[in-house]
């Protein structure tokens, strides 16, 4: 997990903490699950960025 | 984008689902709700005054209990005199609006399946609705199932509320951009009932996933490019 990513969970957990709305810590919930899947794409494009361009084709 | 939750159910007090849902629902401007089975109590219906009502809205939501494999009477009852063939047919006044479908169910829903006990997945029991929304004109949204709900856990309630109300009022289809869009939204919305100190916490977060969504978008475009070269 990147350090944005850590620290993007981190300040909604603590939002999540003292939220007394039951909505809003669903939707914080939501977005630690978002910030979650956006750490996961954007690792999964680098990684193929990485692999096509060290292609073996290409050598 | 403005929705109607037409809402069919008998015995809508005793429904714990629905009360959640409507509450859920209630916390969205752009949401307003009908509860179908009061318009037929009393004075007969005003059909006018509901096709009226219909086409002020983009995006309309059936939402009811699954009564053997299809909605229960008073929604088709509805359909049947609200939906006359001259406002839907010749009229075309609901014609690119969207419909959508939230069905609740007391069975699991991986039992709505070939070899499921229930057979049928809930895509064919619900065709009659798609083939209006196909004769209306309007986009047909996949259905969205709620599936025992009581025994949901917290957590998975507070998913199952946030998918709903992404149902009901995002932007279709809810790819990740379009689910980021209207989560930044309510992060912006809930901002204003908070202390100071959480306003900024809330702003730098928004900042940083709106950076994040325009990376994957340059790392989406780079990857396009590359493969686009390859063949």
């Amino acid at each position: 997990m990147s350090d944005t990513t850590d620290w993007l969970t981190k300040q909604l957990s603590q939002l999540q903490e003292q939220e007394p709305s039951f909505i809003n810590r669903s939707i914080l919930e939501a977005t630690k699950a978002l910030v979650a899947e956006q750490n996961k794409r954007i690792r999964q494009a680098q990684d193929e960025i990485d692999g096509r361009i060290w292609s073996p084709d290409k050598w | 984008m403005k929705t109607l939750i037409l809402i069919s159910h008998p015995k809508l007090a005793d429904s714990a689902t629905q009360e959640f849902l409507k509450t859920a629902g209630k916390s969205q401007t752009n949401v307003a709700f009908e509860y179908i089975d009061d318009l037929y109590k009393g004075t007969k219906i005003d059909i006018v005054q509901e096709q009226q009502r219909l086409i002020k809205y983009n995006r309309m939501v059936f939402q009811f209990p699954l009564y053997w494999y299809s909605s229960p009477a008073s929604l088709k009852q509805y359909m049947d005199d609200v939906f006359t063939r001259k406002f839907v047919v010749a009229n075309h006044l609901l014609r690119n609006k969207e419909l959508g479908i939230v069905v609740t169910l007391g069975d699991a829903e991986a039992e709505f399946q070939a070899g499921g006990s229930e057979h049928f997945t809930i895509s064919e029991l619900l065709r009659p609705f798609e083939a209006f929304a196909n004769k209306a004109g309007m986009t047909y949204l996949k259905p969205f199932v709620v599936s025992q709900f009581g025994y949901l856990e917290e957590e998975q309630k507070e998913l199952l509320l946030v998918d709903y109300l992404q149902y009901v009022s995002a932007q279709m289809p809810l790819s990740l951009d379009n689910r980021e869009k209207w989560l930044v939204d309510q992060l912006t919305h809930m901002k204003q009932e908070k202390s100071e100190d959480d306003q900024q916490k809330l702003d730098l977060i928004i900042g940083s996933i709106e950076a994040r969504q325009d990376q994957l978008d340059d790392l989406k475009t780079n990857v396009k490019m590359i493969r686009d070269q390859e063949e």
